[in-house]
């Protein structure tokens, strides 16, 4: 399947099960940021520039669903992908212990910068709730699920066949 | 994604952020095409989100079975209880009461008149970590459903509809600090303005005359279109809770104490009436404000 396809469909997925499933399962009273994790781990695994527009394509879809102005959340998950991808050469690869520490920093500070966002934008995301517990929570939780999804997002980032397909020498 | 080699990672998260900058700055201003696309989205997420529902619906009511096991049993026997009272009978199945009590609440709403109405199960809450006071229901544009109607229980007002799509709304509750709504203390006729606190147990009375002497415990409703309000008239919104007796020349401190439990929510009625502008309403002058919804 094309990488692209790859992308959309995960994206679309984890929009889905983040407005539905985790928005009814919360853990003290906070939503999971799957949408948001999956672009940190894309970040990690594939560089800032593909995390980056996993997190604006994620980002974008799951604002649709929200109150808040078009483009906060893409605007927000873009920035933590790319800060978490251009810090990738220092993590490396990592083991698992690393994996949850960047999906449970990448998430934490994610919805920080949402709600940053949002309240520059006159939205009262700062002002009207506990944004440090929401963070933290949202991080723990992040940092739980990081292995689970990584494996998901490997697939989706993984070039494609053709694209990889080492090119054959010109005959004659 | 084959890599462009002019394309630089820095370049690619330049031209994301202009894209959204100007995403939010056209949703600020409230672009239709802008606006359309999103319930688009929505739309075709719709069917996905569904069934996402549809499969996560027993397993919820199993989950909170489990961890609000006593308050589950206690409302249970309330319910029993009236239901037996309405039907001479009591249902043995306690799921099927309490489902069906909550519908007989929605269809026999006495203070409505001839008001269209449309029953909807309240689907779950808000999507997201900033956003409370919000609750998405199952009915939409099908069934009628357009932004600024209200949404009640047999008890009273519980919210306004603030987006309406194919299949599903989603609607702002009183308790939300930016609900507001033109409201009338019954006992002394005089309009004043009830906003939300944030605290589903109390909304804000303001403006309201201080020659006018309000009581604890009077009944407050909806100003309707006479107060220049997008809602009928007379829904019941709460009872008047003087806070404070103002001393001096200073005003009581008031507040509204809502009828209806926004917490609890299972089924609601949309009420299938708005204003279109305030040009409908008699002496008005000015254009409403949809994001008060007063």
């Amino acid at each position: 399947m094309n990488q692209v396809l790859r992308i959309l469909l995960v994206v679309v997925l984890a929009v889905v099960v983040q407005s539905t499933l985790l928005s009814r399962f919360r853990v003290a009273g906070v939503e999971i940021e799957l949408v948001l994790l999956v672009a940190v781990l894309s970040a990690l695994r594939a560089g800032p520039e593909l995390g980056a527009i996993v997190g604006f394509v994620g980002g974008l879809l799951y604002d649709t669903l929200l109150e808040t102005p078009l483009g906060i959340a893409a605007l927000s998950f873009c920035l933590t992908a790319y800060a978490i991808g251009s810090l990738r050469e220092t993590f490396g690869e990592g083991d698992t212990r690393l994996l949850i520490m960047v999906g449970a920093t990448g998430t934490a500070t994610g919805v920080a910068v949402f709600a940053a966002l949002g309240e520059i934008l006159g939205q009262s995301t700062m002002s009207d709730h506990p944004v440090g517990m929401i963070a933290l929570i949202a991080g723990l939780c992040g940092g739980a699920l990081a292995p689970l999804i990584d494996p998901v997002v490997r697939w989706m980032v993984a070039p494609t066949w053709l694209a990889t397909r080492p090119v054959s020498a010109p005959s004659g | 994604m084959e890599k462009d080699p002019r394309r630089s990672p820095l370049k690619v998260l330049s031209l994301l952020i202009l894209t959204g900058v100007i995403l939010v700055t056209l949703d600020f201003r409230g672009i239709g095409p802008l606006e359309t696309a999103q319930e688009q989205t929505r739309n075709v997420l719709s069917p996905f989100r569904s069934g996402a529902n549809w499969v996560v619906d027993p397993v919820a009511d199993a989950f909170r079975g489990a961890f609000n096991y006593d308050e589950v049993i206690a409302e249970n026997e309330v319910l029993r209880d009236r239901v037996a009272e309405l039907e001479g009978d009591v249902f043995e199945s306690e799921a099927e009461a309490e489902t069906l009590e909550r519908l007989l609440d929605q269809i026999d709403l006495p203070y409505l008149g001839d008001i269209e109405t449309v029953v909807a199960r309240v689907v779950q809450g808000a999507t997201g970590n900033f956003e409370t006071h919000v609750v998405e229901i199952d009915k939409g544009q099908n069934s009628g459903i357009a932004e600024n109607m209200a949404v009640v229980t047999s008890a009273g007002l519980v919210g306004t509809v603030i987006r309406s799509d194919r299949s599903s709304s989603l609607v702002r509750l009183i308790s939300s600090p930016q609900f507001e709504i033109g409201v009338r203390v019954t006992d002394s006729g005089e309009p004043g303005l009830a906003s939300g606190t944030g605290n589903s147990k109390r909304l804000d009375l303001r403006f309201v005359d201080d020659s006018v002497t309000v009581d604890d415990g009077d009944p407050v409703v909806t100003v309707g279109p006479e107060g220049q309000s997008l809602y009928p008239a007379d829904i019941p919104v709460g009872r008047a809770r003087v806070l404070e007796v103002g001393d001096q020349g200073q005003p009581d401190i008031l507040s509204v104490e809502p009828l209806a439990d926004t917490e609890r929510l299972d089924f609601v009625s949309v009420l299938i009436y708005v204003a279109d502008t305030l040009d409908d309403i008699d002496g008005a002058e000015t254009t409403p404000t949809t994001e008060t919804g007063s």
